[in-house]
């Protein structure tokens, strides 16, 4: 069966790719690992309520394998990723074969819906600055988020972060914020001059989470599940979007698969695929192929196909911090039971226009277990477990995202043995920003020290690009064009991160998603009679 | 889980005095949660280290191994031998079974409580974490003079 396009992936790109190809009418097929989470009771109330009355709550707190363990060793992995039933996101098939990481703590996800099965949620447009040195402009991509906007449903509204995160048409009234979080809003609000004038910007974020019900998806019910419980109805992840195009038999989907490597002739494109089940390999025959499977992946796809054991790809990622904040004046007030527990506040630092933007989202410290920051206290076990009890409450975290750019240092090789190695070099300088933010965030009330902020080693912002750099020259190899073809290629097209020339300092998901969308459009236009 | 009824060992079940990691549970039960450890936790816990020490090998392990079971021979204030360590140095073998601890103990309901405030006590609070504060300190130091100690000889 030849296929008019088949997709490699089903996270945020993937998934926006098939989106658009059958949108269009094009026979469209998605070839992917699709782990998906074990079948189980779902949580249904409140994580404290669960907390206070579930002698099961290990199943789900800590896992039957004590997954949430990792945090004794990989204690810079993201809260959610760490969470039992969230395990499945960065599970790796044997046959996926690892990613030789040196210096970069590479995840890669082979689940159904992708990575952004277990996202924050932030969905940024990116503005004419961040798309600097992308092929294309701000407005060329606009149609893009407002399709998008319309179908997954994001809150937010204008504040002073609509210069940085774009037109607000379509969005859903903001979620309810938690109590220090609104504190600290309405204190910026009422000193604006000041925290202007430091060159930081305060307001709430784009969310993909639902204040308001929107088709069969309900609206948030500020359960504190969010670190715990995948596939809420209200934060949105490309699963749901996958769901309805194979409920309405708008795509077909091949599970199991990992595609392997793909050749091209003049009429077609083969994209050999290796069973997980059986182990055996299939070709499979498209008119046009495109990469979606995450940007360390595509570019490994690409590798192979061209059997390029030399050839260094860039690689980008948002370097991060975290700036723990305390107020002393919320030290001893009750856990915040009602929160949705994911980005209360998001952060602009800029210190004069033109120099380097940084975002900053802040949370609080209201899902995860105080297990997984208490220790970090430099205080005797007992005073930790009153500080669990009494100061995380009165906490937000502050996680920086600073922008990432090609560096010699920095890239992805396929080695002999097929294997991707990673490498990449720790950013120096980082400090200044977070001696910045505790500095002027004292005035608020919310007390810090620098010997506090964490800096995870390079691969934990998990905000990976730019492997296969679209530029304008199209006779580079291992680059793509504004269209989002492969240089060098006819009929293979990528959609995923790679494409990023840069890395500004925002979630990317919204964009990976408007440009797969985009690059469906341009692949449609090839195949017209 | 009920409440710790005193320290005698005649008190405390047979199968959990009997192997080393039943006798660490007993020490932290008695030192950090005032608790008999019960048997479903003991089996978790025998469980996670399995766990996060899968692929522990090495000198500098085996070297820690012997100063913790010195440390449990000699009944010293496992508390304050942590703290000291964990400042030295987060990776070691008795932060890591003590942050399995926390764990285990959190995920119980019966401790919920220790881990949990649902009511506004800021004077409490401020009260307890003070205390604690200074403790922390006193322990700080004895935790030193243990360390020093246990670690001479190995």
């Amino acid at each position: 069966m030849l296929y008019d396009v088949i997709v490699a992936g089903s996270g945020a790109a993937g998934t926006w790719a098939a989106f658009g190809a059958a949108r269009l009418g094009l026979k469209t097929l998605v070839v992917d690992v699709g782990l998906q989470p074990k079948p189980e009771r779902r949580l249904e109330q409140n994580i404290f309520e669960l907390r206070r009355t579930d002698i099961n709550q290990r199943q789900y707190l800590i896992g039957d394998e004590y997954e949430s363990l990792h945090n004794l060793y990989q204690p810079y992995l993201s809260p959610k990723l760490k969470a039992p039933r969230y395990r499945y996101v960065i599970a790796e098939p044997e046959a996926s074969m690892r990613i030789k990481k040196e210096g970069f703590d590479a995840l890669q996800s082979f689940a159904y819906g992708g990575l952004a099965s277990a996202w924050g949620a932030g969905t940024y447009r990116y503005d004419d600055d961040d798309l600097r040195k992308f092929p294309f402009t701000a407005s060329e991509l606009d149609p893009y988020y407002d399709a998008i906007t319309r179908e997954i449903g994001i809150t937010g509204t204008q504040d002073d972060l609509q210069e940085h995160f774009g037109s607000t048409a379509g969005l859903q009234t903001p979620l309810k914020l938690d109590r220090l979080a609104q504190r600290l809003l309405n204190t910026y609000q009422r000193k604006k001059k000041y925290y202007n004038a430091r060159g930081i910007k305060l307001g709430y974020p784009r969310l993909a989470i639902l204040s308001r019900a929107l088709g069969d998806r309900t609206a948030c019910a500020y359960d504190n599940l969010s670190f715990w419980q995948p596939q809420l109805p209200s934060i949105y992840s490309p699963a749901m979007t996958l769901d309805q195009l194979l409920r309405d038999k708008k795509i077909e989907y091949l599970r199991d698969h990992l595609v392997i490597r793909y050749s091209e002739s003049d009429t077609e494109v083969s994209v050999e695929t290796l069973s997980l089940k059986t182990k055996t390999k299939t070709l499979l025959k498209t008119r046009r192929f495109i990469l979606a499977a995450g940007a360390l992946n595509s570019a490994k796809i690409v590798l192979r196909s061209h059997d390029d054991y030399q050839t260094q790809l860039p690689l980008l990622e948002n370097p991060t911090s975290m700036v723990p904040l305390v107020s002393p004046w919320h030290i001893g007030q009750p856990v915040e039971r009602q929160s949705h527990g994911l980005i209360q506040l998001n952060l602009i630092y800029q210190r004069a226009p033109g120099e380097e933007k940084v975002q900053a989202s802040i949370y609080g410290y209201s899902s995860p277990l105080g297990s997984d920051a208490g220790m970090n206290f430099p205080l005797a076990i007992k005073a930790v477990m009153a500080s669990c009890k009494y100061v995380l409450p009165s906490m937000l975290i502050v996680q920086l995202f600073y922008a990432d750019s090609q560096k010699p240092g920095n890239y992805v090789q396929l080695a002999s043995d097929q294997r991707l190695v990673t490498r990449y070099e720790k950013r120096k300088n980082l400090g200044k920003v977070e001696g910045e933010i505790i500095r002027t965030f004292l005035r608020a009330g919310l007390v810090s020290h620098s010997r506090l902020v964490q800096y995870p080693p390079p691969g934990n912002g998990i905000h990976y690009a730019g492997t296969l750099p679209m530029t304008e020259d199209s006779t580079r190899p291992y680059t793509t064009t504004p269209q989002g073809r492969l240089a060098k290629s006819q009929k293979v097209y990528v959609a995923d991160a790679s494409i990023f020339p840069c890395l500004p300092a925002k979630n990317h998901t919204l964009t990976i998603m408007a440009n797969a969308l985009r690059t469906a459009y341009n692949v449609a236009e090839t195949l017209r009679p | 889980m009920t409440e710790s009824i005193g320290d005698s060992p005649s008190l405390k079940p047979r199968h959990i005095q009997d192997d080393e990691l039943g006798q660490e549970l007993q020490r932290f039960c008695d030192q950090f949660a005032h608790c008999v450890p019960d048997p479903e936790l003991l089996a978790a816990y025998r469980c996670a280290n399995a766990k996060v020490f899968a692929h522990a090998a090495g000198q500098e392990h085996e070297e820690q191994k012997i100063i913790l079971r010195k440390a449990l021979a000699a009944k010293r204030d496992l508390e304050a031998l942590e703290y000291a360590w964990r400042l030295g140095c987060h990776d070691n073998i008795l932060t890591k079974k003590v942050h399995i601890f926390m764990y285990l103990l959190e995920t119980s309901p019966d401790h919920y409580n220790k881990f949990v405030n649902e009511s506004k006590q800021r004077t409490t609070a401020y009260v307890v974490l003070g205390f604690q504060g200074l403790r922390s300190a006193l322990k700080l130091c004895k935790g030193y003079i243990s360390l020093i100690s246990l670690r001479a000889g190995v």
